[in-house]
């Protein structure tokens, strides 16, 4: 429900209560006023009859309505001098209506020549019943056309107020920090939407310079460091190769070779992790899982073959994801070798494709490792000098970034099992 | 400001006490017929008439012009007496030689006629220092102690 209709819901409520009280105040308003006027009408009208009786007393011998509104007859006794004039509401036989319709009655008592006479004078009246359905029947009309009025005033004129309200929800929906995108603020007159413009447009402010000032930083690191780094191995491979090295120093230097190359291992999946999270990875296409899985299986058969590890691959279906094709081959990749390196010598990695999920499963050590720890950084169960101890972090973050779900089992094997779909919870 | 809600409440307080004093108006509807009837055949065109209860019945006051006039009619719908406001030159020669033998030195305040059974007399009001007194004349200017003063 919009906001307008949501006060219009309020307003009519309210109104209801008010064009209810005010319809019973006009009701009652009117029928007083007509009351007043019947009343005043037939107090005219008994002053006539009693001049008229002056005059002309054979009127007095009238004791019954007939074709006139008055009947009189006399009265006596101690009574007569309480009578006070009292105005009533009554019914009368119509003839051209064929029933009863409301009379107004003025009964009162009048002397002549010494003798007293009982006067009555009607009139005929408004029927309520009839009044208050005109009432009802056009305030109901009223009602609808202020409801009607108020639902088209909002549902045009004031949308058109709205508008920059809309158009900003619009631009934020699609905005992404990534994309340098500069958001349009309206001009506009109304002071709450000056107010959120400023804080968004802060918001969006401090959000990019943060951003910018991260993605600075990566970019340099990943530069800066990587050409130190390449020149020192550079060098020590030219030292290696210098024939007259004893073989103290030959140990030495292949310890320091050793632990720049993981440096830069560790550099790059260091980077790698906060360009993940970061989301610079922008560009999606459809990648075939099967494909890419053949392929690195490919690549790794002499790893897996030194290790003596049998590696079998079923393809229960046809598996296409969404994402950045880079970040799909560094994420199947550290998954398969993360099984073959935490392996034993003569075990076995199993893949499993299906549409939409992908397990693997391989031998290892034989008790669960730790769900908790396996997908924190640098949180290796066996130091290797091979892994950096950030394989599996970085399949996390980039599961995270499109929704995956990661889990880990074991039943007597390690599996880790990738879903691309989880189901929405 | 407070001051003049504790004058207001004196006034209010005032004008009940007189009210009270006074003889009581009452509504029309509380009239009995009879008396209304043989009131408004009598004045057919007065409007705006204040009942007053009086001991001999009611009594009805109007503006007819610019006089007030007072009508008195008993409990049996007939017209006792009326009374109207009288300029002081208004009164008759014989009166205002009466007054000016006895009550010199006295100011005329308010004067009326009132018709009785087909007879006029004259009241009189004179404004002295300590108590107004209240004298009743006959047309021919001779002081009636008999009479009744009509407040």
């Amino acid at each position: 429900m919009k906001l307008l209709n949501h006060t219009l819901s309020y307003l009519a409520a309210i109104l209801f209560v008010v064009i209810t009280g005010w319809s019973a105040l006009l009701y009652y308003s009117l029928l007083d006023e007509i009351y007043d006027s019947l009343d005043d009408g037939l107090g005219n009208y008994k002053l006539l009859i009693m001049q008229r009786a002056a005059a002309d007393s054979t009127i007095l011998q009238r004791s019954s309505f007939g074709e006139n509104n008055y009947a009189i007859k006399p009265i006596a006794g101690p009574k007569v001098f309480r009578v006070t004039d009292v105005y009533s509401d009554t019914a009368m036989f119509m003839v051209n209506e064929q029933d009863f319709e409301p009379v107004r009655m003025l009964k009162t008592v009048f002397r002549h020549n010494g003798n007293f006479y009982e006067l009555r004078v009607i009139n005929s009246m408004v029927e309520t019943d009839d009044l208050v359905e005109d009432l009802l029947v056009s305030i109901f009309w009223l009602y609808l056309g202020l409801i009607a009025i108020i639902l088209v005033l909002n549902n045009f004129l004031l949308k058109k107020t709205w508008q920059p309200f809309y158009r900003l929800v619009q631009q934020l929906r699609d905005f992404r920090l990534e994309k340098q995108h500069q958001i349009k603020y309206e001009e506009t007159r109304v002071e709450e939407f000056q107010v959120l413009h400023d804080a968004v447009s802060k918001l969006i402010q401090n959000s990019t310079d943060t951003y910018q000032s991260q993605k600075q930083f990566i970019e340099n690191a990943s530069h800066e460091l990587q050409t130190p780094l390449a020149i020192s191995l550079n060098k020590l491979e030219l030292l290696l190769e210098e024939s007259n090295l004893t073989e103290e120093q030959l140990r030495l230097l292949a310890g320091a070779v050793n632990n720049l190359e993981r440096m830069k291992r560790l550099n790059k999946s260091l980077l790698l992790l906060s360009k993940i999270e970061n989301r610079q990875f922008q560009v999606e296409e459809e990648v075939n899982i099967n494909q890419v899985i053949k392929t690195l299986l490919d690549d790794f058969s002499d790893q897996a073959e030194y290790k003596g590890l049998a590696v079998t691959l079923v393809e229960e279906g046809d598996c296409r994801v969404r994402m950045n094709p880079d970040l799909a081959s560094v994420l199947l990749t550290n998954l398969l070798k993360n099984a073959i390196v935490h392996n034993h010598q003569e075990g076995f990695v199993e893949v499993t494709v299906s549409r939409d999920k992908l397990v693997v499963a391989n031998s290892g050590k034989t008790s669960a490792l730790n769900e908790q720890r396996m997908f924190s950084r640098f949180q290796q169960d066996s130091p290797s000098e091979a892994s950096t101890g950030l394989g599996l972090p970085i399949v996390k973050a980039i599961a995270n970034l499109y929704r995956f779900q990661v889990k880990y089992s074991f039943t007597g094997k390690h599996i880790l099992t990738l879903s691309f779909h989880p189901p929405h919870q | 400001m407070n001051l003049n809600i504790i004058a207001l409440a004196a006034a209010c307080s005032l004008m009940f006490i007189f009210s009270s004093c006074a003889s009581q108006d009452i509504p029309q509807d509380k009239v009995p017929s009879v008396v209304v009837n043989t009131f408004a055949k009598a004045y057919p065109t007065v409007t705006l008439v204040e009942w007053q209860k009086h001991e001999q019945g009611f009594e009805a006051e109007f503006d007819s012009d610019t006089t007030e006039l007072t009508v008195l009619v008993d409990n049996s719908g007939t017209i006792v007496q009326t009374k109207r406001d009288l300029m002081v030159a208004e009164l008759p020669e014989a009166i205002q030689h009466t007054l000016n033998l006895n009550y010199k030195d006295k100011k005329v305040d308010d004067v009326e006629i009132v018709e009785k059974a087909g007879q006029a007399f004259y009241q009189v009001e004179l404004d002295a220092m300590w108590r107004d007194t209240k004298l009743v004349f006959d047309e021919a200017g001779e002081e009636q102690q008999n009479l009744n003063y009509w407040e």
